[in-house]
């Protein structure tokens, strides 16, 4: 069983610098320009994708690759692919899976508005038992 | 251990084996701010901090070094709480200035007090250095 969540966001010139703000990423293409468009930090980029700011998801395991640069000004689309996991399938080192909490594998990626990938990634969530049964149970498959 | 380095502003000479540090204790108003950024309530804060948050200090240290990500992978045995001051840590792994840019690598850490709550790896460019 997988579901499927998408958000999409136009990342503004002010939401660079709210990000720049508070994670203190205040690097010279995010702040300057790389060119003449300044570059949307990483952070920013994954604020878009579903699931990770949701309360009580707790990420035992997330790797991603940036495939090409986001602007000021860019529409994001970001698809996070939920399925079920086995508490076998947890990194090692992350311990023990309690009892009222469940695992689930994700496959992330993010487009911008020319449908370009710009972001691809992998992770394991652990999050609470009942919001892993209704997000893999959604009968309509997901939303955004 | 290599002798190639590179001049930062902030941190000042880099070669392989520099760790760069950051610590970092969120106000809930920041913590407020990032919700509203991501699109998500506001009304009442969770217990953990969101999990961008807990990376972060590590993309501003990558900041520093006007850093250009390519790859991040993170492992973290718990979530952190929204008051904990976190310690992040880049200690670098690989450095290889070619034309016009660097090769970097990183291993990364977050901690709070002495326990290590995030690892991780990075690599990417420092195309201004």
């Amino acid at each position: 069983m997988s579901t499927t969540r998408t958000n999409t966001r136009t990342l503004r010139t002010e939401d660079i610098d709210v990000c720049a703000r508070l994670t203190g990423d205040l690097g010279a293409h995010h702040m300057g320009g790389h060119g003449d468009r300044r570059m949307a930090q990483g952070a920013l980029t994954l604020s878009v994708v579903p699931l990770l700011a949701d309360p009580g998801v707790h990420m035992r395991d997330l790797s991603f690759t940036f495939l090409a640069p986001v602007y000021e000004g860019d529409t994001v689309t970001a698809t996070l692919r939920a399925t079920g996991a086995d508490a076998a399938e947890a990194p090692a080192g992350t311990g023990q899976v309690p009892a009222d909490r469940a695992l689930i594998t994700c496959e992330i990626s993010v487009v911008n508005d020319a449908g370009t990938p710009v972001l691809t990634g992998t992770g394991i969530a652990e999050v609470p038992r009942a919001t892993a049964e209704g997000l893999l149970n959604d009968p309509t498959g997901g939303g955004s | 251990m290599s002798s190639i380095a590179i001049k930062n502003a902030v941190h000042g000479d880099i070669s392989v084996g520099t760790v760069l540090t950051w610590t970092k204790q969120y106000t809930d108003q920041e913590v407020r701010d990032y919700y509203e950024l991501a699109g998500e309530p506001t009304e009442s804060l969770p217990e953990h901090l969101p999990y961008v948050l807990t990376v972060a200090p590590l993309t501003k240290l990558g900041g520093d070094l006007d850093y250009l990500s390519q790859r991040m992978d993170w492992q973290a045995t718990r979530p952190l709480g929204r008051n904990e001051e976190i310690v992040a840590e880049l200690e670098v792994t690989r450095l290889e200035p070619t034309a016009g840019m660097t090769k970097i690598a990183f291993d990364a850490r977050i901690r709070c007090g002495d326990e290590v709550v995030i690892t991780g790896r990075s690599k990417g460019l420092i195309v201004s250095a």
